[in-house]
């Protein structure tokens, strides 16, 4: 069973579409859904989290369909943004006098754990937190009500590199159970990219590609050329080309590329700077 | 067990993993029938994706390097002296070949590349 599919996905809004977008995280993966700001991201997860209506298509989570899901199944998605929407006023022990309400299947004893572990202070006032502090609550959280589907939007822009590896380590923790997924959404994954199991790359509303990311990684490569041997090379080979006036890259297709023409290993970001940027 | 994962490494991951294991296997580092570790818990304490950690016990597997007890986990194979000796064999072949190339692309001659070869062969007997 998958946590989330998405299949042909419309959603229209003045200057911008989101044109049949479809992606599946099956159970005990990081999805990864990347793509520039404004590429359709944020109304994705909207709709997910039924915050926005949508024009077309289906969304499943857990197997139900948007439309039938119960307040079980929205009691076990988290949303994790970088900023938490709590009165600054309060403390974290306040904050989680009110989750206590809100959440069945709230778990004090582990609440506690994460915030002794993310290095938090109940006694805190939430205004007195930084934006990497803010971001841990939020996990926190997330993880204190048996949350089943992590949705990360934008959640670790900003976060300095040790805070980014803390954040690592506690998805890979929560992907131990086989029952749970991750949805990590950013305009940059840069080390994220790791623990990554599929991305999905949205451009301008249309998903480009949607695949498991070591296939993506096998797929192509970067190669460093000049231009003159650039066009030795078979046109259907070459995605895409960056030339500047000293320099010239390709995205190429690996297998494509005759030997003796030396490739280098490929990263999701650099695929998806070729892609944004276009042109051969 | 110690695996290095390496960005500088110009081959994907999982290639990194396998390497590693089959190399710490060759050597008895890990010996015949010793349990690995499962693949989430493996892919959690490297940091990388569960697929990519999947992809790698899988390609083990088919290598003969390791069998997979379902609901057990992963041990190392047991008797596995012809694959080990398949596997060196299939080392040294990308080895020579690797050198080859190198000849080649010196300009040194196929025959002063057979000439050099058995010289060495010769010198270790």
């Amino acid at each position: 069973m998958s946590i989330l599919e998405v299949k042909n996905l419309c959603k229209s809004y003045k200057g911008f579409d989101l044109n049949n977008v479809s992606f599946d995280i099956p159970e005990g993966t990081i999805m990864g859904l990347i793509g520039e700001n404004g590429a359709g991201k944020s109304t994705i997860i909207n709709i997910i989290t039924n915050a926005v209506h949508k024009d077309s298509g289906t969304v499943k989570l857990f197997g139900v369909d948007l439309e039938n899901c119960g307040p079980d199944i929205w009691n076990s998605i988290a949303v994790v943004q970088a900023d938490c929407g709590f009165p600054e006023e309060l403390t974290i022990k306040n904050a989680e006098s009110v989750l206590k309400g809100i959440y069945k299947n709230w778990d004090s004893g582990k609440f506690e754990s994460y915030i002794n572990k993310l290095g938090l202070d109940f006694k805190k006032k939430i205004k007195s937190l930084s934006t990497g502090m803010k971001m841990k609550l939020e996990l926190a959280i997330a993880l204190s009500h048996s949350a089943k589907l992590l949705i990360l939007d934008e959640a670790t822009n900003g976060l300095d590199f040790m805070a980014r590896n803390e954040i690592l380590d506690i998805l890979m923790d929560f992907i131990q159970d086989e029952s749970c997924g991750v949805l990590l959404a950013s305009h940059i994954i840069e080390d994220m990219e790791r623990i990554c199991d599929y991305i999905t790359f949205i451009h301008n509303g249309n998903v480009v590609f949607s695949e498991n990311k070591d296939d993506l990684l096998d797929k192509y490569a970067v190669i460093n050329i000049d231009e003159n041997k650039l066009s030795e090379l078979d046109d259907k080979a070459v995605v895409y080309t960056d030339k500047t006036q000293y320099s010239s890259k390709a995205l190429v297709y690996r297998n494509q590329i005759p030997s003796g023409f030396e490739t280098e290993k490929t990263t999701i970001q650099d695929i998806m700077y070729f892609y944004m940027k276009g042109g051969k | 067990m110690n695996i290095v994962i390496s960005n500088k490494d110009d081959r994907p991951i999982y290639e990194q993993i396998t390497s590693q294991m089959k190399n710490m296997i060759l050597s008895g580092k890990l010996e015949e029938g010793s349990q690995l570790p499962s693949i989430r818990a493996l892919a959690k304490d490297l940091r990388i994706s569960v697929i990519t950690t999947k992809r790698a016990y899988e390609e083990l597997e088919r290598d003969g390097f390791i069998i997979t007890v379902a609901g057990k986990g992963s041990y190392v194979a047991e008797n596995n002296s012809a694959v080990l000796k398949e596997e060196k064999m299939k080392q040294l072949e990308e080895n020579v070949r690797r050198l080859i190339e190198e000849a080649y692309n010196s300009g040194i001659s196929k025959e002063e590349v057979k000439e050099i070869f058995d010289i060495c062969l010769e010198e270790y007997r």
